[in-house]
């Protein structure tokens, strides 16, 4: 089992873009559009989820080549990136989602800890999850997942000696 | 350690670890893996408990987590069954209701006076006089109680998790491995829960000998463990069924939420007592527990044994004593030995004395079994002039089951009496829940394990859409295993049926004979299963005391239901990981740098006052004045930001809000004010237009998901094409209020801010310390004020170089509590504070802004249209007498004319402006319109005289948030 790990990932930025022209934000950026609602698509480190009819998140690390849009927002996510094999484990003390579900590429929007967050499950890194909050949460969610990480752990289930 | 046996081939315990524990202060010795009662009889002790209303000496019944004989207390946990409570390193026991010693119980004397409190005695005795009641109550809980709880507990959490599986098995024995094995070969996830430390269910005590069962066993743990289609959850016991098959497995770390798509139930059987005079005697048990007791912590449950059977297995349990050395003096049988199988004639053959149709009448002895006296059995009665007395120290009582089906009836299973197997069986599964094994009333080893394979086919081709037809009964026995009637009278009683709760058998008949003769009345007045135990040892001879003496079939005398949970479950575990969210502005960190004392708004935390705890109103007032002489500044970022986009966001705002919105200017704001369907005030803010197809809308704090809520609703009931985008968490917002606000911002801003350019209530968009920003020209608080929207990014440094450029001028940070006094000051209302959720804006003052007549339609005008003629109390404003205490008024003191409550305070604070105590109050129509003085009621009862005042309180004219105030000042 390797080592669950919840980390912030600080430089990584985000923006929300809606209405008509979003589709063409997009691809003027060069940024892949998904097709169904709450489908992601991954190009080089940028994530693009499609969260509305055209409502769009994008999600990169910084330097990155930023959507313009007319109605285009900066987002300011807090985002996290939680791996390890037991993150299933962890999730499950956290969020009610049936994360076994959950395929690499897979987009969800989910309460977690009690707070909203937007989840990712990265096509190319397997046992990963990314996890974005608003920024206001940043420092109650990295303490209940440091609080959980640490009795799952310390925690193993009992099989009993079948 | 007298009692223990040598090594058992599946026993429990690691005798290489020792371990020390006590009880009542005397030290003990232990196995890791022994339970506290195998530890005590191991050292010889065999009496574990005092009975619930009796006191009477207890030992063990059926070691199975089925009765609560065995009970104690630990520092930290009342009410720890000893049956199943492993014993750990240092702990420190108390036996739970006893007055002194188990061995020395002081209240042991109640018994004596057993005829004098019938079963509902104290229904009748106790009422009159009705002054002494307390004082029986008080004796009554001292006498009669489980465990105490310690009041100086500290707080235990246990985490809560979420699992999800297609099936889910309950019961770790033959029938519940077979049936995991079966489902997940077919390719479902299967979860397998059994309630012991160790899978193998009556495989591993009641069958322990049997060679035949070895290499069942054998091969179903094997395949179980190995098949990685099987999640197994020891030491879980499953306490519930929710709808759509949720259910709450309890295990030692805390709660799983499971929620499955079938579940099996193989929960097997849970053995039932005979009842006769004294059958609670220590020495007196179950078959299972003997066997339980001998296979799983290698103890020998005594020297000299009788075994009172029914059934094959009384035989079998015999045969284990015969094998761990126990004397067996003979074997009671309530039928005949030509009905039993295999086991009898082992037995027989080994010369062990057989009396058949016979009963035990009686057992004897002071605090455990010296002997007992049978009698022959004939249709229920006894033949006393044939008595005979044996001489033992354990009896075994083998003469029926019932069927582990609390949760089977929790999902709406119906069961119903199979004359056959003298058991209530499955009679009706709903969709989705399947039984198997000795519960479905299967008992061989090859009807279980057919059993399980049939019901794992019928949940595989539920699951698969394509249910089949199963016949329940198809792998049942055909043999009885549960005597009709195991009960025998006697004039002395004493012949317990609910060992929780010391009812006899006597106790139900006289329950019957008041009225209670249906199965519901009769439990909820003797109370018969509703103890720790929840009648899984007593509810089964209860209901055949009642079919009996209302001569009806057991059917028809019906059964209790177990709610969920049938089985007690710690606090800790109900509570769970606690989840509180905190959100915290980008300025929090700025905040507490500057000493800020914060308080909850919401999920926020936020600044309160700026300064020493100590000298909070020295604080708050030189806030207030910062604001009103020179600068102040306040983060604001928990209001709630929207951007409203698209060729109908007019029309929707129109719709959302009161006033009319769709004739703002650009580059202007306009108060907000949204109420419900109901015309009640439920948010407010500001609407500012950026252009013609976009505004910004601000939410109060508590109120902003909601009015995002609202909007998205509107958007989709009214068909708009209008975009929404919640910023709230992505932008920050600083208030900069006082008559140098201008002055300072305009040396950090583009944006012009000359009052002809940017009028009151104006908006504007440039940049901010090279940051993009929106301000905002509102005032709040009654001063020329900037709201400053900004990239949550840019909030620290805009922040500091307001602070760096205000320096000059005194610049103040200023919390909450200021901002209260601020606003009250200009009698600006707090939604949710001054007004409740009855409140419409006719009452608080505002049908400025309730355009009824220009405005076609927004949410609330029907209401409000009827409520405008409508009003029974008005929002007014207060003014207390110069020198009244500051604190002496606080919200919601009552306002009092005569002995009337006529109105309450909303929000009182001491004005640092004005010099006197200030406040807003909902009062009664007509007394707000004609009143000039009213009475508050205080907290001693005291009447305070307080002034109707018009508002605002402070600059009436609002010059000074409208003019350059630098000329006002």
């Amino acid at each position: 089992m390797t080592q669950l790990n919840f980390e912030r990932l600080a430089d990584w930025q985000g923006w929300i873009m809606t209405g008509p022209d979003s589709t063409s934000a997009l691809t003027g950026a060069g940024l892949p559009v998904p097709d169904g609602p709450l489908s992601a698509l991954q190009a080089d480190a940028a994530i693009v989820a499609r969260t509305g009819r055209d409502e769009f998140m994008v999600f990169m690390p910084s330097g990155g080549s930023a959507p313009v849009g007319e109605w285009c927002f900066q987002r300011h996510d807090t985002i996290f990136r939680l791996s390890g094999a037991d993150w299933l484990a962890v999730m499950a003390q956290l969020c009610q989602f049936d994360f076994r579900q959950m395929r690499p590429g897979d987009w969800q929007m989910l309460a977690v800890a009690g707070i909203n967050c937007w989840l990712y499950a990265p096509a190319d890194r397997p046992d990963t999850l990314l996890l974005g909050c608003d920024p206001g949460f940043s420092a109650y969610l990295a303490h209940t997942f440091e609080a959980v990480i640490n009795d799952v752990g310390q925690t193993s289930v009992d099989r009993g000696d079948v | 350690m007298s009692s223990r046996l040598n090594p058992q081939p599946l026993e429990w315990i690691d005798r290489s670890e020792q371990i020390t524990f006590t009880l009542e202060g005397k030290s003990y010795k232990a196995f890791k893996g022994d339970c506290v009662t195998s530890a005590l009889l191991a050292s010889g002790r065999q009496l574990l408990g005092r009975s619930f209303k009796y006191h009477r000496p207890r030992g063990v019944l059926s070691l199975a987590n089925h009765d609560v004989n065995a009970l104690f207390q630990s520092e930290s946990h009342p009410n720890l069954r000893g049956d199943v409570t492993q014993v750990t390193e240092g702990l420190t026991l108390r036996p739970c209701n006893v007055q002194g010693s188990l061995d020395h119980d002081r209240d042991s004397w109640i018994g004596h006076l057993s005829r004098f409190m019938p079963v509902g005695f104290y229904y009748k005795a106790f009422h009159k006089p009705r002054r002494l009641f307390p004082v029986w109550e008080k004796l009554i809980r001292r006498k009669a109680g489980l465990g105490e709880v310690n009041t100086q507990w500290t707080v235990e959490r246990q985490p809560k998790s979420y699992v999800y599986a297609d099936l889910l098995v309950i019961g770790g024995g033959a029938s519940g491995m077979q049936a995991a094995l079966s489902a997940a070969q077919a390719g479902l996830d299967v979860v397998l829960v059994d309630e012991n430390p160790h899978l193998g269910g009556s495989l591993d005590y009641q069958l322990v000998n049997e060679t035949a069962a070895a290499g069942h066993r054998e091969r179903l743990k094997s395949a179980v463990h190995q098949n990685p289609g099987i999640r197994v959850l020891c030491s879980t016991l499953a306490c519930g069924w929710y709808t759509d098959h949720y259910l709450p497995l309890l295990t030692p770390t805390g709660i799983i939420k499971l929620r499955s798509r079938a579940v099996i139930h193989a929960g097997g059987v849970m053995e039932q007592p005979a009842v006769f005079r004294h059958n609670d005697l220590p020495g007196v048990m179950l078959a299972s527990a003997a066997q339980r007791l001998i296979s799983r912590y290698a103890i020998k449950p005594g020297k000299r044994a009788v075994v009172l059977t029914a059934n094959d297995e009384g035989y079998r349990a015999a045969l284990d004593l015969q094998t761990a050395g126990v004397e067996l003096v003979a074997v009671i049988d309530m039928g005949a030995l030509s009905s039993r199988g295999e086991w009898a004639r082992k037995l027989v053959d080994l010369g062990v004395p057989v009396w058949q149709q016979s009963c035990v009448y009686e057992a004897c002895g002071a605090t455990r079994l010296e002997q007992v006296v049978l009698a022959p059995w004939h249709q229920g009665e006894c033949d006393l002039s044939r008595t005979e007395t044996l001489a033992c120290d354990l009896l075994l009582m083998s003469t029926g089951w019932s069927s582990a089906a609390q949760l089977v009836y929790q999902a709406g299973g119906k069961l119903s009496y199979q004359p056959g197997l003298e058991q209530l069986l499955p009679s009706h599964l709903p969709d989705g829940i399947f039984v198997c094994g000795r519960l479905n009333g299967a008992y061989t080893l090859e009807q279980r394990l057919a059993d399980a394979r049939a019901a794992a086919e019928e949940a595989v081709a539920w699951l698969a859409g394509t249910p089949i037809s199963r016949d329940l009964a198809a792998c049942r026995d055909d043999q009885p295993h549960s005597h009709p009637w195991p009960i025998v009278e006697h004039p002395k009683g004493k012949n317990f049926i609910d060992f929780d709760e010391d009812l006899q058998l006597r106790d139900l008949i006289h329950a019957m004979q008041e009225g209670f003769d249906n199965i519901e009345l009769l439990k909820r007045f003797s109370t018969v299963g509703m103890g720790p135990s929840q009648g899984k040892h007593a509810n089964m001879n209860a209901i055949r005391v009642l079919a009996r003496y209302q001569g009806v079939s057991i059917d028809a005398a019906g059964s209790t239901t177990a709610r969920p949970f049938f089985h007690p479950v710690p606090v800790a575990a109900l509570a769970g990981r606690r989840f509180r969210p905190q959100r915290l502005t980008a300025l929090h960190q700025q905040h507490q740098q500057s000493g800020a004392q914060f308080m909850e708004a919401g999920v926020w935390l936020r600044p309160e006052y700026y300064g020493p705890a100590e000298q909070r109103r020295s604080s708050i007032q030189a806030e207030v004045q910062a604001v009103r002489e020179a600068l102040g500044i306040i983060d604001v970022s928990t209001l709630g930001k929207i951007e409203v986009m698209g060729p109908d966001a007019a029309r929707l705002l129109d719709c959302a809000y009161t006033m009319k919105m769709s004739t703002l200017a650009v580059g202007m704001t306009r108060y907000a004010l949204m109420v419900d369907d109901s015309g009640v005030i439920v948010d407010d803010g500001i609407v500012g237009r950026i252009c013609d197809d976009r505004f910004y809308v601000t939410a109060t704090t508590s109120h902003a998901d909601a009015t995002f809520k609202q909007l998205s609703k509107l958007i989709q009931c009214a068909g708009l094409n209008v975009r929404l985008v919640n910023r709230t968490g992505s932008l920050a917002a600083i208030n900069l209020a006082g008559p140098h606000s201008r002055r300072v911002l305009q040396s950090l801003t583009d944006i012009d801010l000359d009052d002809a350019v940017f009028p009151y209530l104006g908006m504007r968009e440039g940049q901010l310390c090279g940051y993009p920003v929106r301000l905002i020209r509102v005032g709040f608080v009654g001063e020329l004020g900037y709201e400053i929207h900004l990239p949550h990014s840019a909030a620290v440094t805009v922040w500091q170089a307001l602070m760096q450029a205000g320096s000059s001028v005194g610049i103040r940070p200023f919390g909450v509590e200021a901002q209260r006094i601020l606003r009250l000051e200009k009698g600006h209302l707090i939604v949710g504070q001054d007004t409740d959720g009855l409140t419409n804006p006719y009452e608080a003052g505002m049908a400025w802004a309730v355009p009824l007549k220009s405005k076609v339609w927004f949410t609330g005008k029907p209401s409000l249209a009827l409520l405008q003629s409508r009003c029974q109390r008005r929002l007014v404003g207060l003014r207390l007498a110069p020198g009244t205490p500051q604190d002496q008024v606080k919200e919601c003191h009552l306002i009092m004319a005569a002995e009337a409550m006529v109105g309450r305070v909303t929000s009182v604070a001491f004005s640092p402006s004005l010099g006197v105590v200030i406040a807003l109050a909902m009062l009664d129509l007509p007394l707000a319109d004609t009143a000039e003085q009213v009475e508050i009621q205080v907290d001693d009862g005291q009447r305070i005289q307080a002034q109707l005042t018009s508002l605002p309180f402070y600059d009436p004219d609002g010059a000074r948030q409208r003019v350059n105030l630098e000329e006002v000042a």
